[in-house]
């Protein structure tokens, strides 16, 4: 049985159907992308997924239970991680804080009467935890920095570190790569790749980035006007038609 | 609630209940009720039973006190009031002056009246002692004028008490949170009595004493059968306490004298309206002109009066009512709502100025206040001002704050010369409501009526305005006109 | 055919308690459509719009009544004159400056107006000694009776009104439809920098709707004389409350921004009033409140929480959310340890002093002034806990201070009991209030809450109050006395100081293991990014349910300690509604996010009026809302309090003279430039 799995989801805006009936799983512990030109619904699929959005038709399940109605934090709780396409990060905290409270979270010791008697305060464990998963990021010696010191990349690299500590069976990620050149791009997909062959979570990525994909994931979906045009191994999906015609377009199609 | 959370909770009860354990309170301390000092009774020089009137040279008014022990009718001036006594230690009081403070709400006032006039009546009063020869060779001054700002009365309070340069205090204010600061300070407080504060409190008297509050009596009733009235609405604040009980101390009055008064009925009550009335009174005002109403009680502020006035008006039942107003003794007020209010009642807890009796006192006032602009709290003023220097007189030349409340506090008779319902001193401390013992000998009512925006006294006979009613008799009986110039 | 006289009866009364009910729906329609007229062409929750109202109808009161000019000129003047030349200076010298703040910064800034506003102009206009009565009407002889269909009268005031109301309604709806001027000011509202980009002149646009709108309070302050009784109650800004409550619900109707909604709303509302006046009974106790003081908040409560509308608005982003900049990091945390011990030196040496004076040389009014401070300190605690560390506006903490007053006189009262449980009981009573209070709302969040809260204070004040089991008995008064535990007697001013001292200490490290642990932590993440923090499994209503649970239970703990340093609840003159909005003021303004700024704005509550004003400069103690008042204005600025702010700079300026000493080792540690704020910026 799938991990996550979205199940004939369809979503209308004002009549406009964003997303048509749509399937796609994630396999604990696999690379997954999902793909498609400006408009295809991705996003839309996505948001379905977090529970941003309520799907007009169709299920959400993680883990074999229907979590169509659950509201983001549960999912969120339940297992399912995310990092954000524009950084969401929270200012006014440093790195390390991002992580401990993540940590806090997933652990369920934030309560306040904790809080009240000095147990809340960040214990060293719990800091020398942060900091080697900081480390193994290459974020090492940062933890103390303010969150608005950082680049881009390694913005996002913390929004991978937040999601991660929450102990996730499953991370979503929406376009890593945008604002990013193409070097840090690779850095950013090396480390992603390292960190998830040692945790072992599973992965949906939905990028813009092409290349990234195919050179990251194991399997590809193919969204175009809300339609799931394709899937399967991600190098047959590359070499697919279809989805030249649709989503590379005219700069596949012209160069070959 | 998951299990952690009760066992939370279950652990904080727990630590309350030890903490309960373990805690008290501080000494339930005396508030007020006894001397504040175990002083020396009056100098013996000073009868203390016999506080003079205040005029000067004129002795062919009577003296205000008939007192227990017959003494003599002549009014006469004590010979000791121009006895000067060197005197050190007691604040306030030099060679040439005797100092007290006033604690007034002058700024944040939203009564609608203006209670800073309270102290022009004390310094009204003050001239007309000062003029004559001041008492104990030294002159009355009113020498600091603290404003409470409605809120800063009790740091005004103690500000003055640290500041321990004032004989005594007088307080004009709407609320009164100071009065046990002055209270346990031992400072003599002569006050605008409209809170209970004034109960209790062994150091602070007002221009009334501690009255009852909600009780049941004739006076409702007969006033407004007086006027033939039969079918009777009462409105009182739903935001307030205080109004709330006086509705009902009225409501209860007339269900209970009911069937000697006419027939009378309460057929309308409400004490549910809000402060400032912006939903207007129109439903309510309909109801009671269905139902006949003819006589409409309150316990409101006068802006409040001239809401209900005004919406009868407009529903054509005005000419069908009479109203009768608890705090509307105001004359521009009045004089500028002539034609709503006509024929109207007006409550007054003194004799009002349209109201001449054989009273030097009265007859002082108007002097001493011809060229001020007199609202009631004016005379409020004044009628404090002259208890605290009949109390000096009685506590003689070597007066300190101890004997002049002894001295107040051993006036058994006292109507400030006829212009109040008398006081017993000694014996109305408490509030009557508990302690029947405490209440005036007398309930009276003292009203003016209002006629081409002018007031008229409506009570009483010439020269006895008030119409009184023994406390102790409650069977339905004919008030008495009295007047209380000795 | 009893029965059908019954029914013919009824009807009648209900037809009667309709038009009785359109005049005073009229007046609810014109103040909640001066509400929703700034809130659409500002983005700001105009709660100044009492004292606009105010200035408005006391410039009239003043010139017609005190001065006796005609109707005529004195409306002229303070309607079309006054009106909106205050909005333009408002905009002009104030909302201009913060156009990108958040709503809830906004919000401030108009609390801290409504405060100064009224207070400056009684300074001014000196009613001390006339108090003002007899409020007239703008309407000449507008009492005056017509006879709607022969039977249900009305006098001329109401038809004036209810015309005016419909009429400018009229005339909005078309400004806004058909000229210029209302669509840039609909563009601009949507998108102000969008608009600027496409070459209209937002600037000019904006104080045109300034102007606008507060020509609307001033037409409202001056239509609603005749219509409340008391021009007591209309000369003071709070005297609007309880129509602004009504009016807040028929605004709430159409979620702050549809005029039809508000005008539609109010006209119902005030219907509904006088048709529970004519059918309700009033023999049981709710069924009256219900149709007195308790209906306009239970309709805006209910309305609030109920109308999904608002449920929509809310899920709908502000379009205004995320533009401001985020809070910069607290002085301390980016302070050199150098700086850390020098100013823990000072505030110790400081302390010292201060106590050294006071338990050896002041007198109990000073005693009572600094235990004042301390008090006030412990209140405002739970002011940094909600808003400061929060980042949410409540302004019913004076309510939470007053139930933990009232716990520990009813228990003294009543039972014997210690004070001090009393008052713990309170403060268990306000924080369990304040969850039940806020689960509601608080999804809703920002404007929202602040008027959900400040409708609970004002119930509080209004309904609740009185009542003997909350407010205790007129009979017995209101005294409190003072505790004793574990065998000392805290009776004495001296000691009872230093117990307060103690629950300081005590609260003041309870706020920094909340701000340093994992409630902080999740409220600092909801401040950074709600989104985010949902993403990584926060519930955003629940982290605020319970920082708004604690902060009223501290609120409580300072309201009992009020009460006994004072040896009774001094109701009117300390846990007023309107001294509750003051309190939110001096906070925010000093600084809302430390505890430091907590107590120093519980000293400047309590001694800047004393000392400053009254003693140095000899002026009037309202001087200090005016202050305040204004100085809210750098919250949009400065949201970590002016002397946070002064901190830092000092703090800056500090490092900058230590660097310039060492100038050779700054360069070799610092290594490639990296700008920073504390780098001298002449320096070779």
């Amino acid at each position: 049985m799938s991990l996550l799995v979205a199940d004939g989801i369809t979503k209308r805006f004002a009549g406009i159907t964003a997303l048509d009936d749509v399937h796609v799983a994630v396999e604990e512990g696999e690379r997954v992308g999902l793909i498609g030109p400006n408009g295809a619904g991705k996003t839309t699929l996505f948001n379905c997924l977090l529970g941003l959005l309520r799907p007009d038709a169709g299920s959400v399940s993680f883990d074999g239970q229907d979590i169509t109605g659950l509201p983001v934090y549960r999912r969120a709780r339940l297992g399912i991680g995310r990092t954000f396409q524009r950084v969401e990060l929270f200012s006014g905290s440093s790195v390390r804080d991002h992580l401990l409270f993540a940590h806090r979270i997933r652990s369920g010791t934030g309560a306040l009467w904790k809080d009240l008697i000095g147990l809340g305060l960040p214990k060293s464990a719990e800091i020398e935890r942060c900091d080697a998963l900081l480390e193994s990021l290459g974020l090492g010696g940062m933890g103390d920095e303010p969150i608005e010191a950082l680049s881009l990349g390694q913005s996002r690299l913390v929004e991978v570190a937040r999601a991660l500590m929450t102990q996730p069976r499953v991370v979503l990620l929406d376009e890593p790569s945008s604002g990013l050149d193409r070097a840090e791009t690779n850095a950013l997909a090396d480390t992603l790749a390292r960190i998830q062959s040692e945790q072992g979570f599973g992965m949906l990525l939905v990028e813009h980035d092409v290349e990234l994909v195919a050179s990251f994931t194991e399997r590809t979906y193919v969204l175009d006007f809300g339609k799931l045009i394709t899937h399967g191994p991600t190098p047959d999906v590359m070499r697919d038609d279809q989805v030249r015609a649709a989503y590379l377009g005219d700069f596949v199609a012209g160069t070959s | 609630m998951t299990a952690r959370w009760w066992k939370l909770i279950l652990a904080a009860l727990a630590a309350l209940a030890l903490v309960a354990t373990a805690c008290g309170n501080a000494g339930n301390d005396d508030e007020g009720g006894a001397p504040a000092a175990t002083a020396a009774p009056a100098p013996e020089e000073a009868p203390d039973d016999e506080p003079a009137p205040a005029p000067e040279e004129t002795d062919d008014e009577p003296a205000p006190e008939p007192e227990a022990e017959p003494e003599p009718e002549e009014p006469k001036e004590p010979e000791h009031r121009h006895t000067f006594v060197p005197i050190s230690g007691v604040p306030g009081v030099n060679d040439d002056e005797i100092k007290v403070t006033s604690i007034v709400t002058i700024s944040n006032n939203m009564l609608g009246t203006n209670i800073a006039a309270y102290n022009d009546g004390i310094e009204a009063y003050f001239n007309f002692i000062n003029d004559t020869g001041g008492i104990y060779g030294r002159e009355l001054v009113l020498a600091n004028k603290r404003d409470d700002q409605l809120f800063a009365n009790q740091a005004e309070s103690l500000a003055m008490v640290e500041e321990d340069d004032s004989l005594a205090a007088f307080v004009a204010t709407l609320l009164f949170f100071g009065a046990d600061t002055l209270n346990d300070a031992g400072i003599p407080t002569f006050g605008w009595n409209i809170h209970n504060e004034f109960a209790d409190r062994w150091n602070i008297v007002g221009n009334i004493a501690p009255s009852c509050i909600g009780c049941i009596h004739q006076l409702f009733p007969w006033v407004a059968h007086q006027v033939g009235a039969t079918k009777v609405g009462i409105f009182g604040y739903g935001n307030s306490e205080n109004s709330k009980v006086c509705a009902e101390g009225t409501r209860d009055s007339i269900e209970h004298y009911s069937a000697e008064a006419g027939g009378m009925t309460v057929e309308f009550f409400d004490t549910s309206i809000e402060f400032g009335l912006a939903g207007g009174v129109a439903p309510q005002v309909s109801e009671m002109k269905d139902k006949g109403v003819d006589f409409i009680f309150t316990c409101l502020d006068l802006n409040g009066m001239r809401t209900i006035a005004q919406e009868l008006v407009k529903q054509d039942h005005r000419d069908q009512v009479t109203m009768y107003h608890p705090n509307t003794y105001n004359h521009d007020f009045v004089a500028a709502n002539a034609d709503l209010f006509e024929g109207d009642l007006v409550f007054t807890q003194f004799v009002p100025f349209e109201a001449e009796i054989d009273s030097e006192l009265q007859r002082r006032f108007f002097e001493y206040t011809a060229d001020l602009k007199l609202e009631e709290q004016t005379i409020v003023g004044w009628l404090n001002a002259h208890l605290f220097y009949d109390g000096l007189l009685a506590a003689g030349p070597e007066f300190d704050r101890a004997s002049l409340m002894e001295a107040v506090r051993s006036f058994e008779d006292y109507s400030h010369d006829g212009l109040t319902n008398p006081i017993d001193w000694n014996r109305q401390i408490a509030l009557p409501n508990d302690n029947p013992d405490a209440d005036y000998e007398y309930r009276c009512v003292n009203a003016v009526q209002i006629v081409d925006g002018a007031f008229v006294q409506w009570t009483g006979e010439p020269g006895k305005p008030w119409m009184c009613w023994e406390v102790v008799r409650t069977d339905w009986h004919e008030p008495e006109a009295l007047t209380f110039v000795n | 055919m009893t029965a059908s006289v019954l029914a013919a009866g009824v009807l009648e009364e209900t037809i009667r308690a309709f038009f009785q009910g359109l005049p005073i729906g009229a007046g609810f329609a014109l103040v909640a459509m001066s509400f929703v007229l700034t809130y659409k062409t500002s983005g700001v929750f105009n709660l100044a719009f009492g004292a606009q109202a105010f200035i408005s109808a006391a410039t009239y009161y003043e010139l017609h009544v005190r001065r006796d000019w005609s109707i005529w000129l004195a409306v002229l003047v303070a309607v079309v004159l006054v009106a909106p030349v205050l909005g333009l200076l408002l905009e002009r010298l104030i909302f201009r400056h913060v156009h990108a703040a958040s709503a809830v910064a906004k919000l401030v800034i108009s609390l801290g107006l409504l405060v100064a506003l009224p207070e400056l102009f009684k300074l001014i206009v000196d009613y001390n000694r006339e108090q003002p009565f007899g409020a007239v009407g703008i309407i000449p002889d507008g009492t005056t009776v017509y006879r709607l269909f022969g039977r249900y009268p009305v006098t001329r005031d109401e038809i004036a009104a209810f015309v005016i109301v419909v009429a400018a309604s009229l005339a909005l709806a078309a400004l806004f439809r058909y000229t210029r001027l209302g669509l840039r000011i609909r563009a601009v509202v949507q998108s102000p920098r969008m608009t600027e980009l496409n070459g209209v002149n937002a600037d000019w646009v904006s104080s045109g709707s300034w102007m606008l709108s507060s020509f609307f309070a001033g037409l409202a302050g001056v239509l609603l004389v005749p219509t409340t009784s008391s021009l007591g109650t209309v000369l003071e800004p709070t005297g609007f409350f309880p129509i602004v409550i009504s009016a807040l619900a028929a605004a709430a109707l159409g979620r702050l921004v549809s005029l039809p909604a508000a005008l539609l709303g109010g006209l119902a509302l005030g219907v509904v009033t006088t048709q529970m006046r004519t059918h309700v009974p009033r023999d049981n106790v709710i069924l009256a409140e219900l149709q007195g003081p308790a209906l306009p908040y239970v309709m805006l409560f209910a309305i609030i929480v109920f109308w999904p509308a608002i449920r929509r608005q809310v899920a709908g982003a502000d379009p205004l959310l995320g533009v401001s900049p985020p809070p910069p990091a607290l002085a301390a945390t980016s302070r050199s340890r150098g700086m850390t011990i020098y100013t823990r030196v000072m505030a110790l040496a400081f302390f010292t002093a201060v106590g050294i004076w006071t338990f050896g040389y002041a007198n109990n009014f000073w005693i009572s002034r600094i235990t004042h401070s301390v008090i006030f300190s412990i209140i405002f605690l739970s002011i940094v806990v909600f808003t400061g560390l929060g980042g949410q506006i409540a302004l019913c903490q004076v309510t939470f201070a007053a139930i933990g007053a009232f716990g520990a006189m009813q228990f003294a009262q009543r039972w014997d009991v210690s004070v001090i449980v009393g008052m713990l009981a309170g403060a268990a009573i306000a924080a369990a209030v304040g969850a039940v209070l806020s689960i509601p709302v608080m999804r809703l969040g920002g404007i929202w809450l602040a008027i959900a809260t400040l409708a609970f204070a004002l119930f509080f004040h209004d309904v609740l109050v009185k009542y003997d089991w909350v407010g205790g008995s007129l009979f017995h008064g209101r005294g409190v006395p003072r505790p004793e535990f574990f065998g000392v007697d805290f009776s004495s001013r001296e000691n009872f100081l230093i117990l307060c001292i103690a629950v300081l200490v005590l609260v003041g490290v309870l706020v920094i293991l909340i701000r340093e642990s994992s409630t902080g932590m999740a409220l600092r993440a909801l401040r950074g990014s709600e989104t985010a923090a949902e993403s990584i499994g926060v519930i955003s209503w629940r982290s605020r349910v319970i920082v708004f649970s604690v902060s009223a239970g501290i609120a409580a703990i300072g309201g009992g300690l009020l009460a006994m340093e004072e040896k009774l609840v001094g109701y009117e003159s300390n846990y007023d509604p309107q001294t509750g909005l003051f309190w939110l003021v001096i906070v925010v303004v000093l600084g809302a996010r430390t505890v430091e700024g907590g107590i120093q704005a519980g000293v400047a509550f309590v001694i800047f009026p004393e000392l400053v004003l009254d003693r140095w400069l000899g002026l009037h103690g309202a001087w200090r809302y005016v202050l305040f008042g204004f100085a809210a204005i750098s919250f949009a600025r400065h949201p970590e309090g002016l002397l946070e702010h002064g901190k830092r700079r000092s703090q800056a300026m500090m490092q900058r003279m230590f660097a310039r000493r060492q100038p050779a080792m700054a360069a070799a540690t610092t290594g490639p430039a990296v700008p920073t704020a504390a780098d001298p910026e002449g320096e070779p």
